[in-house]
């Protein structure tokens, strides 16, 4: 009888122990599902693609994946295609901020992007904003930038190919390198509006009088974030309500 | 000492049992019900939900729950008791479930019964009282009525805000097909016979956002709670 007792002590104690020392990062199930997550909601804003000011990225935190899952696309609605040049670069993608998926390389690492795309190439996989409409005519306005793309789902895939995004806190990035920003620079639809914004845990919206947590990019998303531009250790540039917005997009 | 292992052994039951439950669904697919879903047949405007019969559309339920009933607002009533609604859950895919098949449904329900006052309405999934389990992955909202009226409208829920989020798949029946209701299995799929699993029942994700009242304008799926 002892000898059980001691068995089930064991057992009892080796559980207690397990369960307070941190675990392994788990290594991708070839069973977990696809993704479908929606960064934001759309209310019709107009929402630039990264930027007001020159370098410019946003990012926003809080996008919670409960479970782990894979992820080869994203679809976002575009609202507007940079006229101002051909050659401005744009990136859209999603950092780890905590969880589970910090095990393998820590917060703020880049797990997607697309990469720094051209507005418009020619070519429709090295794309930000492909010629999306149906007709020669229409075709012809968006090669010249002319052609505002509202409402037009947008699909793109990401560099990494199919990624395993581990559960945790996300943050989503946009960033475009279209000077001078504003007017003219392009934009998709999403959340946005003093009533319609959507409430997120932080806004985080580098510029040139903030801190320049990325410096002159080629338009494409760094691979990861110092910590001071996460929120900054402190409130964020923008608080949840105001601009800039974000994007809806489709993670999956 | 023996007491001890009385203890233990109840200790270790206990945690299996807890870790081995399901958690009760409370899950909104689309947060936003900002604007007005309109539950009608009619393709006109074509943002109706319910065009044709039906229209089901995508979203993703990232984890196991047990489910016993929905929630909507109700924006206007249809007290028309000929007029039928009928919503559901169907399982599209990413998980362990059956593709295509109408997992539960609140039945057909008249006007009156579907929308019986001007405030968040509570229906029960038939068959559910003791929950029904969900499986992880992508389900279509599905949305089943006859009605086609326009004076007074059909009735119109609380929905996805315009523009809205992006859906896995946004779907309808084709034209002339006049069955509406849902079954669940084992006779059929749970879907009106002519909404077979080939088509227009999607085979791979499919990102649609409703885009307006004009051509092109995609059904807005009503915002619900599922629980």
């Amino acid at each position: 009888m002892k000898i059980i007792s001691v068995i089930f002590l064991l057992v009892f104690v080796s559980a207690c122990s397990v369960s307070s020392t941190p675990a392994p990062p788990p290594p991708p199930p070839p069973t977990a599902p696809n993704c479908f997550i929606n960064v934001s909601w759309n209310t019709m804003s107009h929402s630039y693609v990264g930027n007001v000011v020159y370098p410019y990225v946003l990012i926003q935190g809080g996008i919670n994946i409960p479970v782990g899952c894979y992820t080869s696309k994203v679809t976002f609605l575009a609202s507007f295609i940079d006229n101002v040049s051909p050659s401005d670069r744009l990136d859209i993608g999603l950092y780890c901020l905590s969880g589970p998926c910090t095990a393998n390389n820590g917060a703020n690492q880049l797990f997607v992007h697309v990469g720094g795309l051209q507005v418009n190439s020619g070519e429709k996989a090295t794309s930000f904003f492909p010629c999306l409409v149906s007709t020669p005519t229409q075709e012809a306005t968006c090669q010249t930038g002319q052609q505002s793309a509202f409402g037009t789902l947008n699909t793109l895939s990401w560099t990494e190919g199919t990624t395993y995004l581990p559960p945790g806190n996300y943050m989503w990035a946009m960033d475009d390198t279209c000077n001078p920003p504003g007017a003219g620079c392009s934009q998709g639809l999403g959340e946005g509006g003093t009533l319609h914004s959507q409430m997120f845990p932080f806004k985080y919206f580098t510029n040139a009088t903030a801190v320049s947590c990325i410096q002159q990019n080629m338009g494409a998303l760094p691979s990861s974030l110092p910590s001071s531009c996460v929120g900054n250790g402190g409130p964020p540039d923008n608080w949840a309500l105001q601009a800039p917005h974000i994007i809806a997009a489709a993670v999956y | 000492m023996n007491k001890l292992i009385l203890a233990l052994v109840w200790v270790v039951f206990a945690a299996l049992s807890v870790s081995a439950q399901t958690m009760e669904c409370a899950f909104t697919p689309w947060p936003s019900g900002e604007a007005v879903a309109t539950l009608s047949a009619s393709t006109a405007p074509p943002n109706n939900v319910g065009q044709n019969g039906v229209t089901i559309i995508g979203f993703w339920l990232p984890y196991d729950c047990m489910t016993t009933g929905v929630a909507f607002n109700v924006v206007t009533q249809d007290a028309n008791p000929s007029n039928m609604y009928d919503i559901g859950l169907v399982y599209w895919g990413n998980g362990t479930g059956t593709a295509g098949q109408l997992v539960v449904h609140t039945g057909a329900l008249s006007g009156p019964s579907f929308t019986p006052n001007l405030k968040v309405v509570h229906l029960s999934w038939a068959g559910c009282a003791q929950g029904c389990a969900l499986s992880a992955g992508i389900y279509g909202e599905a949305i089943g009525t006859n009605c086609t009226s326009t004076n007074p409208p059909c009735a119109q829920l609380s929905g996805d805000s315009d523009q809205g989020l992006i859906y896995a798949f946004d779907v309808s029946n084709p034209p002339n097909n006049p069955t509406w209701n849902f079954v669940i299995p084992p006779n059929g799929n749970g879907l009106p016979a002519n909404f077979s699993t080939s088509s227009p029942w999607p085979t791979q994700v499919t990102p649609a956002a409703y885009t307006g009242t004009g051509a092109g304008g995609s059904p807005k799926p009503p915002t619900i709670l599922i629980y």
